[in-house]
């Protein structure tokens, strides 16, 4: 029998309406798409990290292909796509964005939501591994120019036997010359001249967007949170990253506030009494990207963070806004300061928890104490290693603190990986132990 | 005089437990779980309830626990096998820290607190490897009965090594070893101690405190139990109940509500 949860109060104002919005600002992304390739617009693949303000600054139309094969995902359509893949010759363990990409390739573009325009630029960046291979791929099917944007990262370690900030410097310049070189090829590929002026909007709008995020992702602090930062959290952000850079995406994130500033003052949440807060690591398993955290709504649990929240607001993350007074080398700065936990100037702040170190155990403590979390549900991916090696090391050292863990393991886009009877044991019995934690702990505080 | 039940529905047989209000256990049955869920779960509770010599009409709570939880119908509420287990292992035996759960086609581990508690626990993952389908697998392959494969393996003198974690190409392992003439008991014991390895390191993910309780329908088996002690390196905490152990934990907290109620 499908489980029917419980609206959180029907006086509460309509997430629906976001939801709608950021449907069609990623539903229409393609058909936006060849609107612009009539315009003569080129179309370049870039993924979410990519530097999206700059190619927006040449009318690039951007198409992510991250966002397309998560989609193909959410609608669970992605399987024929990724087998089509594996028929190809691609191995099961692959990331699964990468295969229902290539069954995409193999599919004549034809998406669920669109036939999809084929580059005339990748751009590639050094921020996962897969992007490497991914590109290449797409190079080879598409036949398009590959460019390459390098950022070094440091890996955080005592005594690091180098002088750092002549370190950073270097980096700096090296990732500068690479930006100069980016809008080269742009201005060949598009014959635009590169407007700074134009550039420089894109970041002051990148800047109120990131501003805005920042202000949005700390709301779940309230008690109860008014939105789940998986469910709806994770559908802002891909209506964030569509639109980043851009004055629609500045109103869109101010209409999200608005009406979480409503939820707010109303008291409402995504469940009728919010009686548990967990933190989520890692990105969402799309293929049922409703009914997992349905499955801990219905024992009052909801997800106030993620820190997957910082993609939004690459380059502004945690206010860390773009220096409009020398946007090349902020936007370097920028680029190579994503992962903190990698660089070692700086420490690890709410990072996605990749590297792991002490530091990085810390972070999690913080991030638990500052949005009042009961627990932490790690989601490991298993077409993606990047994501979920380091969760087992996380488990046992997060759990030695006193921390309640879940570990999940399922996949973003290959359904195969998720098997509902074994999710929802886990679940149960992870709400199970948290309510009697909750339990003895009163009735040690009551014998007090 | 009160009553409170619990019935493990799991993957391969269903447990009835009956307590009475002072936690003794006065009924239990145990029978294969079927293709009915249903049928199985209401037969496990009347089988324990006539063990007992108890009617059905004094049990006040009956809690449902394994897989097959959310069909115990008759049942008052569900709780997992895991905090189940948890609370059985620390009823029978106080001092556990961990608890090792091998059943038909799940392996446990679960760290418990002082007060029964779940403080953390991993299972194996969406495959039947070092399961006790593993060792289902065998005995088919063997024609010989499940309850004999831990005595025969017993008398292992050089156990063969079985590097294959998946239960279907196990299977093949244990021909190629049939073919080689290898000893029926050595095969065994290889398998055996391909489970335990595949256990040990399932357990070390949460950290193995002792005491260690094993629990589970696996842990009848006296072969399993020696070389789980032999790869853990430590002695287990086996009862008579522990196949029960589940069921144990949902009859407790079963008689915890009806006394509330």
């Amino acid at each position: 029998m499908k489980e029917q949860i419980q609206s959180s109060s029907p006086t509460a104002p309509p997430t629906e309406g976001v939801r709608q919005e950021t449907k069609s600002a990623v539903k229409d992304a393609f058909a936006d798409a060849w609107l612009a390739k009539e315009r003569g617009a080129k179309i370049c693949y870039t993924y979410v990290l990519g530097p999206i303000e700059l190619l927006r600054s040449f009318d690039i139309h951007l198409v992510f292909p991250e966002i397309s094969s998560a989609q193909m995902a959410a609608k669970k359509t992605a399987l024929p796509y990724i087998q089509k893949a594996e028929d190809y010759g691609y191995a099961a363990d692959t990331c699964s964005y990468v295969t229902a990409d290539v069954g995409l390739y193999l599919s004549d573009m034809k998406h669920p939501l669109g036939r999809v325009p084929t580059p005339d630029l990748v751009l590639n960046d050094t921020l996962c591994n897969t992007y490497y291979k991914w590109s290449e791929i797409t190079q080879d099917f598409h036949k398009c120019p590959i460019f390459t944007l390098d950022h070094p990262v440091r890996m955080a370690r005592k005594n690091y036997p180098y002088d750092l900030e002549a370190l950073y410097r270097e980096d700096r310049a090296y990732v500068v010359d690479q930006i100069e070189r980016l809008i080269a090829t742009c201005e060949q590929l598009t014959g635009q001249k590169f407007d700074m002026d134009r550039f420089r909007a894109n970041l002051d709008l990148a800047n109120r967007m990131g501003a805005l995020w920042c202000e949005i992702i700390d709301k779940t602090r309230n008690r109860p949170s008014p939105f789940d930062a998986v469910l709806e959290g994770y559908n802002y952000m891909g209506g964030a990253t569509t639109l980043k850079g851009t004055e629609e995406g500045v109103v869109y994130l101010e209409k999200i506030k608005g009406d979480i500033d409503q939820r707010i003052e109303m008291g409402v949440g995504p469940v009728p009494e919010e009686k548990f807060r967990l933190l989520w690591m890692s990105a969402p398993c799309y293929p049922y990207f409703r009914k997992i955290p349905e499955m801990f709504h219905k024992a009052g649990a909801v997800f106030v963070y993620t820190p997957q929240f910082m993609q939004p607001t690459r380059g502004t993350y945690r206010m860390q806004q773009y220096d409009l007074s020398r946007p090349l080398e902020s936007y370097a700065e920028c680029l190579m300061d994503y992962f903190h936990a990698r660089n070692p100037r700086k420490p690890p702040q709410w990072s996605m928890g990749w590297v792991g170190g002490g530091g990085e155990i810390d972070n999690q403590l913080q991030l638990m104490e500052h949005f009042g979390a009961d627990g932490i549900v790690y989601h490991a991916i298993k077409s993606c290693r990047m994501n979920s090696g380091s969760l087992a090391d996380f488990r046992e050292h997060v759990s030695r603190r006193g921390v309640s863990i879940l570990m999940l393991e399922s996949d973003i886009a290959d359904p195969r990986f998720f098997s509902e009877a074994q999710t929802r044991n886990r679940i149960d019995a992870f709400m199970e132990g948290l309510a009697e934690k909750k339990l003895l702990r009163s009735q040690s505080v009551g014998h007090a | 005089m009160i009553y409170a039940a619990g019935v493990d529905s799991g993957s391969t047989q269903t447990k009835g437990i009956i307590v009475d209000e002072d936690g003794k256990i006065v009924g239990r049955a145990l029978l294969d779980t079927g293709a009915n869920t249903v049928r199985s779960s209401e037969r496990a509770f009347r089988a324990a309830l006539e063990n007992a010599g108890v009617e059905a009409n004094a049990v006040k709570y009956t809690v449902g626990t394994g897989y097959g939880r959310y069909k115990i119908t008759f049942g008052n509420t569900q709780i997992t096998e895991i905090t189940c287990h948890a609370k059985g292992a620390h009823h029978v035996f106080p001092g556990t820290c961990t608890v090792v759960d091998i059943g038909g086609q799940d392996t446990k581990g679960i760290r418990v607190g002082q007060d029964g508690e779940v403080v953390d626990f991993v299972m194996n993952d969406k495959c039947a490897a070092g399961t006790g389908r593993f060792l289902g697998v065998a005995a088919e392959v063997l024609d010989l009965p499940l309850d004999d494969l831990g005595p025969i393996s017993l008398e292992a003198k050089k156990p063969v090594d079985i590097s294959s974690t998946c239960t279907v190409f196990a299977e093949t392992e244990i021909m190629s070893y049939l073919a080689q003439k290898k000893k029926l008991e050595d095969i065994l014991m290889g398998m055996h101690l391909a489970i335990a390895a595949r256990t040990v390191s399932l357990v070390r993910r949460i950290g193995m405190n002792q005491q260690v309780t094993f629990t589970g329908g696996v842990s009848r088996n006296r072969g399993m139990v020696h070389a789980l002690e032999e790869a853990l390196e430590t002695p287990l905490n086996v009862s008579e109940e522990s196949q029960y152990m589940g069921a144990i934990g949902a009859a407790l907290f079963a008689l915890e509500r009806a006394r509330t109620v």
